[in-house]
């Protein structure tokens, strides 16, 4: 039973209740329309100033092609395949590079941390590698290897080692005592202590040091490209200069951004799929 | 049921060599107790008076340099399921869900895959816990976080239960609130508990015997017969004139080893 006062009351409630939901609803599309310019605005207003210089003659067009030549010239060597035929030796050489480095460095981090004594002994010596750039070793590996797959691989091992190397010791350095006490006090085995404590523990130092390892990756792969390659962004890059195709090396350069983009956000999506990032950042 | 019998018990810590001038370090020095099956033992004391190392050695993660501590009549070779250890902080694995630490630690102690999950639900549900076992350990608050570590010592169903300082960061209403429940699920299992903590009023509202414990070096000075600890479920002890008494009487037993030396008292 309900009265006609009682039902305009009821009406007219559910009336503000509307009012309110498109209220929110437009607040709510406000809000993205703001979040989405913050993120957008820096890049647009880079590439309308890269458009307006040259076109205006201020940056000579020549050696600083407008924005929209590069991008035809990317769309372009994309069609054709040229770019992708490229970034593909590149992002093997990398990933290659990339996995080995981590395999490697994980459980000899891990090992040298289990020994205060070794990892002491060490210590000068790892200072002394971290602090020498992976470039200099170049002409070496060059000398050794060559200018074969395996002289490139070997470089992006070699840059992508210490970050891992060094995150995983101070990463197992800084666990938490009281889980390993925990784990002791479980009655755990020194190889499970490590495995299903420690490792995991380490895990997000480790992630951190696979991003940092992924820069110094890039970095050294299209040096190494440079030296001497028939594939590769790097390789590329260096081809288009000579030949003088100004916007085709713009493109090219694009392209690395790009991927450097796109790998550090997949690495950070899979990051966070596994766990790895999340618990370490809410803390 | 197990009693923990410690025979003239001393632990010293070597001096590092490096440091010069640096003397070894009695931590323990003669230490004999009696603890029985099934009793509620605390040991109170100041900090740096060895009672962490005490549970140390009952644990089995570190061994007398003197000694013996016998376990039901067998000397303590190592960690064991059958005694089952909670720290103050907690020691979660920040990793792992709630229900994911309890089934780690059934899985340390040898229990099979498939009763895990039943009997970690079972432990969460005890401590009250049954709808956070999903969160984990950064998603609980500090109380919660011990009950998950409570709930994860008793999953194992340990003969002996090892408390260090427990709920010594806790604040003083989540403190008193864990402090009933542990009362609660000792006297369902009875097992053996050994708590240690530095808060007087906690060793006797819990314990069934005090033990105090004073320093350098570490021994126990005397042990407390708590008279009123049968009555607990029914009266609030914490009230009663034999309480004050015997905190009084506890307090002056530690009160030279709690202010520095030479401090007129």
């Amino acid at each position: 039973m309900s009265s006609p006062a009682q039902t305009f009351t009821a009406s007219s409630r559910s009336v503000q209740a509307q009012a309110r939901d498109a209220g929110a609803m437009a607040r709510r599309s406000v809000q993205i329309t703001a979040q989405l310019l913050k993120y957008t605005l820096a890049p647009a207003l880079f590439v309308l100033t890269w458009e307006m210089l040259p076109r205006l003659g201020i940056v000579n067009p020549v050696f600083f092609p407008p924005f929209s030549r590069v991008a035809q010239a990317g769309w372009h060597l994309t069609v054709t395949g040229v770019l992708p035929r490229n970034a593909c030796a590149s992002i093997m050489r990398a990933v290659t590079g990339l996995c080995l480095a981590t395999v490697i460095a994980v459980p000899l981090g891990m090992l040298i941390s289990a020994s205060r004594t070794v990892s002491d002994m060490l210590s000068p010596l790892l200072e002394a590698f971290r602090n020498t750039a992976p470039l200099a070793l170049l002409p070496v590996i060059t000398l050794v290897l060559g200018i074969g797959e395996v002289s490139k691989v070997t470089m992006v091992v070699y840059a992508a080692f210490w970050p891992i190397l060094l995150n995983t010791i101070s990463g197992v350095r800084g666990v938490d005592p009281v889980i390993i006490k925990a784990g002791r006090a479980m009655g755990l085995s020194p190889a499970n202590l490590l495995l299903r404590i420690t490792l995991p523990a380490t895990l997000p130092t480790i992630f951190t040091g696979v991003r940092l390892a992924l820069a110094a990756t890039f970095l050294v792969l299209i040096a190494a490209e440079m030296v001497g390659a028939r594939a590769g962004l790097g390789y590329y890059l260096n081809v288009a200069q000579a030949n003088f195709q100004i916007p085709e090396m713009y493109a090219g350069i694009l392209a690395l951004s790009g991927l450097g983009l796109l790998s550090n956000g997949l690495l950070f999506w899979a990051g966070v799929r596994l766990r790895i990032v999340q618990w370490r950042n809410v803390k | 049921m197990s009693d923990i019998v410690f025979q003239s018990v001393c632990k010293i810590f070597p001096a590092v060599p490096a440091r010069k001038g640096e003397r070894d370090y009695t931590v323990l020095h003669d230490v004999s107790l009696n603890i029985r099956a099934g009793e509620f033992m605390c040991l109170v004391g100041p900090s740096g008076c060895g009672k962490s190392t005490l549970l140390d050695l009952m644990a089995g993660l570190d061994f007398p340099t003197d000694g013996t501590i016998l376990i039901d009549g067998e000397p303590i070779k190592g960690p064991a399921a059958s005694r089952s250890v909670v720290f103050q902080q907690y020691a979660l694995m920040p990793w792992l869900s709630a229900l994911q630490n309890v089934e780690f630690a059934l899985e340390a102690a040898g229990v099979p895959r498939n009763r895990r999950r039943e009997r970690a639900l079972a432990y969460l549900r005890l401590v009250g816990l049954s709808d956070f076992a999903h969160r984990r350990p950064d998603q609980l608050s500090g109380g919660m976080k011990q009950r998950v570590a409570i709930a994860r010592s008793l999953s194992v169903e340990p003969r002996v239960l090892l408390m260090d300082e427990p709920f010594g960061a806790l604040d003083a209403q989540t403190r008193e609130g864990l402090q009933d429940e542990l009362l609660r699920l000792w006297h369902q299992s009875r097992q053996t508990i050994v708590f240690i903590t530095h808060d007087i009023d906690e060793a006797l509202y819990l314990g069934q015997r005090v033990a105090i414990m004073t320093r350098n070096p570490g021994h126990i000075a005397e042990i407390i017969d708590v008279p009123f600890s049968a009555r607990r479920m029914e009266t609030n002890v914490r009230r009663l004139p034999e309480f004050s008494a015997l905190r009084h009487q506890i307090w002056r037993k530690l009160k030279p080893d709690a202010l520095p030396p030479g401090t007129y008292h």
